[in-house]
């Protein structure tokens, strides 16, 4: 018995002795799983600003899908025959009251981030070492071109709520401007882009995927900074300005139509796939007659739409039918283009025929009309008639791309926009996401 | 002594000293129940001493007494006795049932007892008998539901193999810590979550690669047998749990499992045979030419008409839903042992089929639990368990892709055929774009789970001797968890088909270590001529928690593969977690005579969860104090039998759930470069546990000889620095922050009484109503005002704002003109998703000697449930009323399912229509039902001889009868989100209630 108590306490001890000092440390915890923010805030690395700069054209994929059906909806170009969110149809299309904490509100919060993303980059850009400033003005460039495209998409869905121009600090975001101050905000940021492409060198020091074919280096890569920055003047309805921007943009009248940066997609993650395909429960169709309005021969409906043997149809909450499935889109990699030429040249007609040169403007028409198989444009030439001809060729040339719903409010003309559906409205903006106007509220 | 005891201590208490026994009288006798059967275990012990002896299989007991001694007999749920032997050296002594249980002992501290009628906190504990003895439950936490005071246990859908959310005295946390209580099973910390699939991706109800509470997962408890189970003990709330520290704000529940007795070995066998069906069904409406002209399509007229002229016009929610689960339990087990050596082994199977083919829980187990006592002053027990579950659990709730059938089937319309052909080919469904016979025949979703709880514990009675004892106790063990499921949609189903890359599959696989150890001593010493009785505790506890996820998920699956790895598209993730807990805990408890009974103690912990306060230790005292009024003389007579005022004040804390300090960047990728982003939520390294404190006090009586007892108790429980999203505004790339940011309180009122309304020979009836409620309130927010959970405002959200309930449901439409600087934010108020009270009410009759009844009986009143299930069976022309007319305020003409999806369920002055979603809603549910038989003795020996023991014969059931005013899906009872603090209980896509009928019969051998 003696003996058996002794072979406890030595036991005991040994056990205590052999663990004793550990018992009552506890370690930190490093998160296993991803890296740090905090690791590219200090003195990045050139491989980690590479892979910054990836993220953040890959970032600029972020709220696409949204964003284009959001605004499809809107201007009552394309709806969503979603079979498990009826409020696609109802909310969106004014039959019941917009929800300002609904998914759709990603239409305007999935542009945040690319923005954040950006201001990272630059804030890293401006204490890191490992870099030349040549170099630092190429990831610089690239960073404030993809802000700038991301507010704008936020300012189109928020339009007169207007947006938050200061948002470095997440916590101090500075408030919403107004609308003509937001475009002058957003104008700003890519001219501080296209400042910084002129100084960076011939090379960009990271490789682009290949949807940038073309716009590779640092002054190719301005031309589409200059080609969003073109938009932001059409908006601001500057056409002196948009005519000097113009030829900075890669603008060709007699150009392939579709050239432009694209956004590049994989199935395979960390990648992801193409986000606009129809599947068994998101049909984006076309609102039918806006298709049997086309002229006969319209090849840009052919290319974009497919014509269903039965129509679709949609029931829940409200009724609607449509013959025509957008075609878009068919491969999971299959690119999806940013801005292309085609929206270039519209903008150049619109420029002049808002410049009161209705010969160029009618010649610019005609490229695009030649190109989708119509022949020449033969209506009046008066400035207001040249413009809605654009509105129409705007339509059917960048169907889906975003435009039909933001065209026709710069000119005032949401009211002639067709309602499929009585008692459906036009919405002039989405209303501010709650968790936008609940901060405010607490931080006056 | 005295030196000796300082260096036990000293060398942590593994020194020893030699037990001095006082001479006395030795005392033999037989303990029997009132029948005269023999009971072993009983306690017989010396009052005022240590000295004890336990009786053996066949009653009898042997103990030294000194003169003039008095000697008390006790044992689990019988009333104890206390008896003066004299100078008698024979004494048998008859001990009768109570079905109060004053005398059971409840887990005062985390090395200490405190008998029930001494019992300064309401701590409910629930026996084998409550727990298995009406019917059987398929997990623990379902046998829990309606039988406590201040528990909330809501079961979170009807698929076989459970799925409960259990909240104890309202929410514990606002989302950001645990929401469920911590269970622990023979001393070891075990393992509760929910695991995702990947469900959530395969029909798209939630994106990317986030594990998602949407898979509809069971919680893990339901890996234990039920039947093991000797009691549960409930710990509600900080008072009485403040002794675990950091990770008791959900509350404790501390479980242990049946054990050897000893004595003549015992075989049982039990079996159950059962079925299950569908309480009620939800749709049906007639589909006619007119009907589908006015509000669908006119196109599908000739299917129609086909359908009802060949007969193929089916009720799809009768097939899927409509089949009988059968219910099939066995089990074996064997108890005995010597003196020394005490057994308990029970293997077992639990095998249940759902009202949905290819639906099912298998749970195989087998128990080993051992004692041995080395010598009289070192014993030790192990506990061991493995189990393997199998579930499969379907496609039910919240869905994307026409995947699931719970979601589909509102849509899916009579007249289309789904039935396979011949050649065994599922037709598709033009309307809906998935056929949900399809999914349910050919598509998998199932998980398995093996698993090792591992106890073990180890007492050392270093002093033992009349007034003073020292105890050296260690106990710990292990729960290791291995995981796999499959989810599996094949390539060619009508949805996938549709799909880029048709065909997912996700095979994910979970490995979830822990483990926990303790060390403690426990001092006692009677002192004041044996009427105050001291007990010091002290000890130290550490855990660690290992848990490895993974999964390979693959898209574009070649015909009839399963396996991910043969997929055109693979994605894998890999996650790693992992924490350490440290503990130090003291206790000092007093007891005068069983009049005044008072302790405190303090428990200091520290956990790497807490950020940058890794090292830091918080402290949680705790102090309570009960009087036995009753022990105060002889007023009380025998008309009041117990009075005991009581008060317990504890603090505890929840800590911050893992991840919560980190800022992570995301990879991904384009065009083949892999490139970094960051997360759109901040990590917080400043987070702080949650802390709570809690005080709590009631009266506990017994009138008329304790035939007549109730427990109240009122208790506030406060929890402050609630872990809170700070949502920013979204435009800024943060979606949210973590911040300790709000304070809530949680009050409450908890009644249980117990009557004996008949007690006699022939018949017992036993009536026990069960009443509570809990108010929650924030009382402190530093952040805007927010919404959570749910599908947006349109359908309701919980709404965290200062002054209000954080359970309250708001949502559209808004109460201000659009003009009001408030229009944002003035949601209209659905009501609460806590109910404004609950009431159980339990009842037992034994009756003609060898019949027992027992019903429970549990309604829930007026709590709010967010419905999105109705707006699906409208939209799709399927309500059951979806034809009439008759609907609240509707025009006579629109038909009802029109009607209530029209304008949001909103009418023309925003005001929400009739009978609108979400619904405050109650009901009644007779929870257990039964009616056994026990064979008798005389019977027995006539038939088998010696042979066997006893046979018992009954027929039970689970939710037998239900009403309920809620009108907006199946069954109020349901969780789209699975078990959390907040947003769970949303209704979709859900199937519906389930009844279980079942026939039982256990021999003894």
């Amino acid at each position: 018995m003696k003996n058996l108590r002794y072979s406890f306490i030595i036991a005991g001890l040994t056990a205590m002795s052999l663990n004793s000092c550990n018992v009552l440390k506890t370690d930190i915890v490093d998160d296993p799983n991803f890296p740090s923010v905090g690791s590219v805030q200090n003195n990045a690395t050139k491989a980690q600003l590479d892979a910054l700069a990836i993220g953040q054209i890959a970032t600029a994929r972020d709220g696409l899908a949204t964003y284009l059906q959001v605004v499809g909806t809107l201007g009552k170009e394309i709806f969503n025959f979603n079979s498990t969110e009826s409020r696609w149809m109802t909310e969106l299309n004014g039959l019941r009251p917009i929800d300002n904490s609904a998914f759709y509100n990603g239409a305007t919060t999935a542009f945040g981030l690319p923005i954040r993303h950006a201001n990272i980059t630059l804030a890293s850009l401006n204490i890191t070492t490992s870099v030349s400033d040549q170099q630092k003005n190429g990831y610089r460039g690239l960073a404030n071109t993809f802000k700038g495209l991301a507010m704008l998409y936020q300012l189109n869905v928020q339009y007169t709520n207007g947006i938050r121009l200061n948002i470095e600090d997440p916590f101090k975001p500075s408030k919403a401007v107004s609308y003509t101050e937001s475009l002058a905000g957003i104008a700003k940021v890519l001219d501080e882009g296209a400042t910084q492409l002129d100084g960076a060198g011939v090379a960009f020091p990271f490789a682009l995927p290949s949807g940038y074919a073309g716009f590779t280096t640092p002054a190719t890569f301005k031309r589409f900074n200059r080609a969003i920055a073109l938009r932001v003047a059409l908006y601001q309805k500057d056409f002196t300005k948009a005519a000097a921007l113009l030829p900075q943009t890669f603008y060709n009248a007699t150009g392939d139509l579709n050239a432009g940066p694209k956004h590049n997609f994989n199935a395979t993650p960390p990648d992801v796939q193409n986000p606009l395909l129809n599947t068994s429960t998101v049909r984006i169709v076309a609102v039918q007659k806006l298709i049997e309005d086309a002229e006969t021969g319209d090849l840009r409906v052919a290319a974009k739409v497919k014509e269903q043997a039965a129509p679709l149809s949609y029931t829940s909450g409200v009724t609607y039918s449509s013959k025509y499935l957008t075609s878009v889109y068919t491969g999971a990699n299959d690119p999806v283009s940013i801005i292309r030429n085609e929206e270039l040249v519209l903008i150049a007609a619109e420029i002049a025929a808002q410049q009161g040169n209705a010969a160029e403007a009618t010649r610019l028409i005609n490229i695009v009309r030649k190109a989708a198989g119509l022949s020449d444009y033969k209506g009046l030439t008066t400035k207001d008639a040249l413009i809605n001809s654009i509105l129409k060729e705007r339509l059917y040339s960048l169907f889906y791309e975003g435009h039909r719903w933001i065209d026709m409010r710069r000119y005032e003309k949401l009211g002639e926009i067709y309602l499929p559906v009585a008692g459906m409205k036009v919405l002039e903006r989405l209303e501010r996401p709650v968790a936008e106007v609940n901060w405010d509220n607490a931080n006056p | 002594m005295r030196k000796q005891f300082t260096l036990a201590l000293a060398l942590a208490m593994l020194m020893s000293c030699i037990s001095v026994w006082a001479q006395g009288q030795s005392l033999t006798g037989k303990v029997t129940d009132g029948a005269g059967n023999p009971l072993p275990g009983v306690s017989v012990l010396v009052k005022g001493t240590n000295r004890g002896a336990t009786s053996a299989a066949d009653g009898t007991y042997k103990i030294d007494v000194p003169a003039n001694a008095k000697v008390i007999f006790s044992y689990v749920g019988f009333s104890s006795k206390e008896e003066t032997p004299g100078s008698r050296s024979t004494l048998d002594v008859v001990l009768i049932e109570d079905s109060r249980q004053l005398e059971e002992v409840v887990v005062s501290g985390l090395a200490t007892n405190v008998k029930r009628s001494n019992l300064a906190n309401a701590v409910s504990t629930l026996s084998a008998k409550d727990l298995t003895g009406t019917t059987s439950p398929v997990t623990a936490d379902g046998a829990l539901q309606g039988k406590l005071a201040g528990a909330n246990i809501q079961a979170n859908g009807s698929m076989p193999g459970g799925g409960f959310n259990v909240q104890f005295r309202g929410v514990s946390t606002l989302g950001s810590s645990a929401s469920q209580p911590l269970f622990i099973v023979d001393g070891v910390y075990i393992d509760n979550g929910q695991y995702s699939n990947g469900r959530s991706q395969a029909n798209k109800a939630t994106g990317g690669s986030a594990a998602s509470s949407q898979d509809n997962n069971a919680n893990r408890l339901a890996d234990l047998n039920p039947d093991d189970i000797e009691s549960m003990e409930v710990l509600k709330g900080s008072s009485a749990a403040a002794i675990y520290g950091t990770r008791a704000n959900a509350g404790v529940v501390i479980i242990t499992t049946k054990r050897g007795k000893g004595g003549l070995t015992k075989v049982s066998f039990g079996q159950d045979l059962g079925m299950s069906k569908a309480v009620a069904y939800y749709g049906g409406a007639d589909w006619t030419e007119q009907k589908l002209t006015d509000y669908f399509s006119a196109d599908d007229i000739p299917l129609l008409k086909a359908a009802k002229q060949n007969g193929t016009y089916n009720d799809w929610e009768r097939v899927l839903f409509g089949e009988t689960g059968v219910i099939k339990n066995t089990r074996l087990s064997v108890t005995g042992g010597t003196e020394k050596t005490k057994f308990y082994v029970n293997g077992s199977i639990a095998d249940e089929t759902g009202i949905i083919k290819n639906t099912d829980f298998k749970r195989y187990s087998i128990r080993a639990n051992i004692d041995h006592k080395l010598n009289n002053w070192i014993d030790f027990g192990v506990s061991s368990n493995f189990v393997q579950s199998d579930n499969d659990r379907g496609w039910t709730g919240n869905d994307n892709s026409n995947t699931n059938y719970g979601y589909a089937l509102p849509y899916t319309r009579p007249y289309i055929n789904l039935l396979p052909d011949a050649l065994g080919n599922y037709p598709n469904d033009p309307n809906v774009g998935e056929n949900l016979l399809a999914i349910r025949d050919r598509a998998v979703n199932n998980q398995k789970v093996s698993r090792v709880f591992q106890g073990f514990n180890a007492n050392f009675r270093l002093i033992n001797n009349e007034k003073t004892s020292l105890t050296l106790k260690l106990n710990g063990g292990l729960d290791y968890q291995n995981q796999f499921s499959l989810i599996w949609l094949p390539s060619d189903l009508q949805s996938q088909l549709k799909e880029a890359n048709p065909g997912f599959s996700q095979d994910t696989r979970g490995e979830v270590i822990n483990t926990n150890w303790q060390i403690s001593g426990v001092f006692t010493k009677t002192v004041m001529d044996s009427k105050l009785n001291l007990t010091s505790s002290a000890g130290l506890v550490r855990l660690n928690n290992r848990t490895r996820l993974s999964y390979t998920r693959g898209r574009g699956l070649p015909a009839g593969v399963y396996n991910p790895g043969r997929a055109k598209v693979i994605g894998s993730d890999v996650e790693y977690r992992s924490n350490t807990d440290v503990g130090i805990f003291a206790q000092q408890e007093a007891n005068y005579d069983d009049k005044i009974i008072a302790s405190v103690g303090i428990r200091f912990d520290k956990s790497n969860l807490n950020g940058n306060s890794f090292d830091k230790f918080f402290a949680f005292p705790r102090a309570s104090l009960a009087i036995n009024l009753t022990k105060f003389g002889e007023w009380g007579g025998n008309t009041v039998s117990q009075l005991k005022p009581r008060i317990a004040y504890g603090q505890t804390a929840g800590l911050p759930n893992w991840g919560v300090p980190f800022s992570q960047l995301n990879v991904v990728g384009t065009g083949g470069l892999g490139g970094l982003t960051p997360s759109t939520t901040l990590g917080n390294v400043n987070i702080q546990p949650e802390r709570a404190t809690e005080l709590e006090y009631g009266v506990d009586f017994g009138l008329f000889s304790n035939r007549v007892t109730g427990e109240i108790t009122l208790y506030n429980k406060k929890v402050f620095d609630l872990i809170q999203p700070l949502v920013t505004a979204p435009t800024t790339g943060v979606s949210s922050t973590v911040v300790n940011a709000a304070d809530m309180t949680n009050r409450g009122v908890e009644i249980t009484l117990g009557t004996d309304v008949v007690k006699n020979k022939s018949i017992t009836w036993f009536v026990q109503p069960i009443f509570w409620f809990n108010r929650s309130e924030i009382t402190r927010l530093d952040i805007p005002e927010r919404l959570t959970g749910g599908f947006g405002a349109t359908f309701g959200q919980w709404r965290i704002k200062q002054g209000f309930s954080p359970t309250q449901i708001v949502g559209q439409p808004r109460t201000l003109p659009v003009t009001d600087p408030n229009y944002a934010t003035s949601w209209t108020v659905y009501g609460d998703q806590q109910p404004k009270f609950e009431f159980s009410l339990n009842q037992r009759i034994s009756f003609l000697k060898n019949f027992e009844f027992s019903a429970l009986l549990n309604y829930r009143h007026k709590f709010t449930v967010v419905s999105l299930a109705r707006v699906l069976w409208d939209e799709g022309g399927n309500t059951s009323d979806w034809n009439g007319t008759d609907e609240v305020g509707s025009d006579g003409k629109t038909p009802n399912g029109i009607y209530r999806q029209n304008v949001n369920g909103v009418d023309e002055n925003g005001v929400p229509k009739p009978g609108y979603n979400p619904s405050v809603v109650s009901f009644l549910k007779l929870r257990e039902v039964a009616l056994y038989y026990r064979v008798p003795k005389s019977v027995l020996k006539s038939a088998f001889g010696n042979v066997v023991e006893g046979v018992r014969v009954g027929v039970s059931g689970n939710n037998v009868l239900r009403w309920t005013d809620y009108k907006a899906g199946y069954d109020p009872e349901n969780s789209n989100f699975g078990s959390a603090a907040l947003g769970s209980g949303v209704d979709i896509g859900s199937s519906p209630l389930v009844r279980r009928m079942m026939f039982h019969l256990s021999v003894d051998f």
